[in-house]
C-alpha cells in the first residue's frame, strides 16, 4: 500500500515539471485569486448522500484545480498560514476513507446545535467515552433523558435526527456512533471533560 | 521544664520504641499507601467516598507522622493528606449540586458542552464565487502588431479570453428546461410589469418572447398587471398580444 502511494507521488512529479503549475510560478495575483476561490470552496456547506458536508475532498480539489497532489498539499500548506491571520484553521478530515478539508474556527465561534441537540450530543459523548466497548441504542439514551424526566421523548428523536443529518453521529445497526463532524470540533481532551460534567446530572 | 522538652522528651522516647519495633512502621507505611491509592483512585473516577468512611479512615492514619520518618514515606502522608482534602471538596461540590434542580443542572451541561465546541466555519449563500462578465465593462484599446506572427502569438496568449466572449449555443433539453422554469415561475400568477425585469434572466427573458409568439404561452394585460395563462379563453382572444418587451435585470448566473 505504502509503495503504491510513494510510485504514485513520484510520478505525479514528472508531470509537475511538464506543466508550468509549481506554487513558485504561480503569480501573486494567481495566487490571490487561487486563495479567494479556496475560500469559497471550504467555507461551503452541502449535502451528501443526506449528511451535511463542510468544504471539498482533495479528490475534488485535485480536479478543480488541475494540480497534482503534491503542488495541491504544498499550496494547502500556505494557504493554512495565510487564513490563520484571519483566526481560521484548515482542518483535514476523513470521510469513508476520503480526505476532506475544511475551515475551523481556532477560537469560538457560534454553534449551529440548539440547546436539547447539546444535551443529546453530550450525552452520547459521555456514554461512549466512558466505555467505548458499551454499544449505545436510543433506548439507552432515552433511559437517561426521558424516563428520569429531563426531556420530552419526541424532543430526544428529533435531536437525533438533527445530529444525524448535521454529521455529528451515524447509526450502525441500531447503535450510535461518532460521525466526522463530533471528532473536529471536540477534541479528546473536550470529550474527557463532557464525562466529567454529565456525572452531574 | 518547659512543655516544649516534655514533648521533645516524649517523642524521642516513642522514636525510641519505634526503633524498637520497625515492624510496626512498616504496617502504618502499608496502611498510609493502601490509602493513597483508594483515595487516588475514587478521585481520578470521580467517585465519592462517604463521610463515615473516609473519617475513619483518616482517623486510622492520624497518627501516622510519627512513625514516618522517611522522606519518602512523609511525602506519602502528605499525599494522603491532600486526596482527603480533595475528596472533601468534591463531596460538597456534588451535595451542593444535589440541591439544584435538575432542570437547571440540565443547563450548566449544556452550556459546558456549548463552550467545549470548536465549531466548523461555513458561510451561509451562494457557493459559487462569483465574477464580472466581461461583457459589463468592455473597454477598447488598439493594440499595434506589425506582423501576421506577432497577431497569432497575441490570439494564442488571450485565448481564454476569446472564447469567454463566443456565443452560448443552448441544445433542445436545455431549452425546455428553460421553458419548464418559466412556466413553474410566471404561469397562473398576476405580476406587475415592474416586477417582471427582476424575475427573469436574459435568456429567460429571450426564450419567454419566443414561446409567447409561438403562442405557448399567453399574456393578458390588465391595467398595468401582466396575466400568464397556457390556455385562453375565447372571449379574452381579442386582449391577447403577440410580443412582450422586457428588459431583465436579474443577473443570477446560469449555469451551462
Amino acid at each position: 500500500m505504502e509503495e503504491n502511494h510513494l510510485d504514485q507521488t513520484s510520478d505525479t512529479n514528472e508531470v509537475a515539471e511538464e506543466n508550468n503549475f509549481l506554487p513558485s510560478s504561480i503569480s501573486d495575483e494567481e495566487k490571490g485569486e487561487l486563495f479567494r476561490e479556496l475560500t469559497t470552496i471550504l467555507s461551503r456547506k452541502w449535502i451528501k448522500d443526506k449528511v451535511t458536508v463542510f468544504g471539498c475532498s482533495e479528490l475534488d480539489l485535485l480536479l478543480a484545480t488541475r494540480f497534482d497532489i503534491q503542488t495541491l498539499r504544498e499550496t494547502i500548506e500556505e494557504y493554512k498560514s495565510f487564513v490563520q491571520i484571519l483566526g481560521l484553521n484548515v482542518i483535514e478530515y476523513d470521510m469513508d476513507g476520503e480526505k476532506w478539508y475544511c475551515l475551523r474556527s481556532s477560537n469560538y465561534a457560534p454553534s449551529d446545535l440548539q440547546s436539547s441537540e447539546l444535551i443529546v450530543l453530550g450525552t452520547i459523548i459521555a456514554y461512549l467515552e466512558d466505555d467505548k466497548q458499551k454499544p449505545i441504542t436510543t433506548e439507552k439514551i432515552k433511559e437517561k433523558l426521558v424516563v428520569t424526566g429531563r426531556m420530552k421523548e419526541y424532543l430526544v428523536d428529533n435531536s437525533l435526527r438533527i445530529l444525524t443529518r448535521l454529521g455529528y453521529i451515524k447509526k450502525k445497526q441500531n447503535e450510535w456512533e461518532y460521525n466526522y463532524r463530533t471528532y473536529i470540533e471536540f477534541g479528546d481532551e473536550e470529550r474527557d471533560r463532557i464525562v466529567e460534567e454529565f456525572r452531574k446530572i | 521544664m518547659t512543655d516544649q522538652d516534655i514533648l521533645d522528651e516524649s517523642s524521642d522516647t516513642i522514636s525510641a520504641y519505634i526503633g524498637e519495633n520497625r515492624e510496626w512502621v512498616e504496617n502504618i507505611f502499608q496502611l498510609v499507601f493502601e490509602l493513597k491509592r483508594k483515595y487516588g483512585k475514587s478521585i481520578r473516577k470521580k467517585e465519592i467516598v462517604r463521610l463515615l468512611e473516609s473519617e475513619e479512615d483518616r482517623s486510622k492514619v492520624s497518627d501516622a507522622y510519627l512513625y514516618l520518618h522517611n522522606k519518602k514515606e512523609n511525602l506519602l502522608d502528605s499525599a494522603l493528606y491532600e486526596d482527603f482534602i480533595e475528596m472533601n471538596d468534591l463531596r460538597e461540590n456534588d451535595f451542593l449540586e444535589q440541591l439544584l434542580y435538575p432542570q437547571e443542572r440540565l443547563k450548566s451541561f449544556v452550556e459546558k458542552v456549548r463552550r467545549l465546541c470548536v465549531p466548523i466555519v461555513y458561510l451561509s449563500g451562494t457557493t459559487q464565487a462569483s465574477y464580472e462578465e466581461p461583457i459589463d465593462n468592455l473597454t477598447e484599446e488598439i493594440i499595434e502588431l506589425e506582423s501576421v506572427e506577432n497577431i497569432a502569438i497575441f490570439m494564442k496568449k488571450y485565448q481564454s479570453f476569446l472564447r469567454r466572449l463566443s456565443n452560448n449555443f443552448l441544445d433542445r433539453g436545455e431549452i425546455l428546461n428553460i421553458e419548464n422554469t418559466i412556466k413553474d415561475k410566471l404561469i397562473g400568477k398576476r405580476i406587475k410589469r415592474a416586477q417582471i425585469n427582476n424575475l427573469l434572466t436574459t435568456i429567460e427573458a429571450e426564450i419567454l418572447s419566443k414561446m409567447i409568439s409561438e403562442k405557448k404561452i399567453h399574456v393578458i394585460l390588465e391595467n398595468d398587471v401582466l396575466i400568464f395563462q397556457t390556455e385562453i379563453k375565447d372571449e379574452e382572444s381579442d386582449v391577447v398580444s403577440s410580443s412582450v418587451l422586457l428588459s431583465p435585470k436579474n443577473s443570477k448566473i446560469e449555469r451551462d
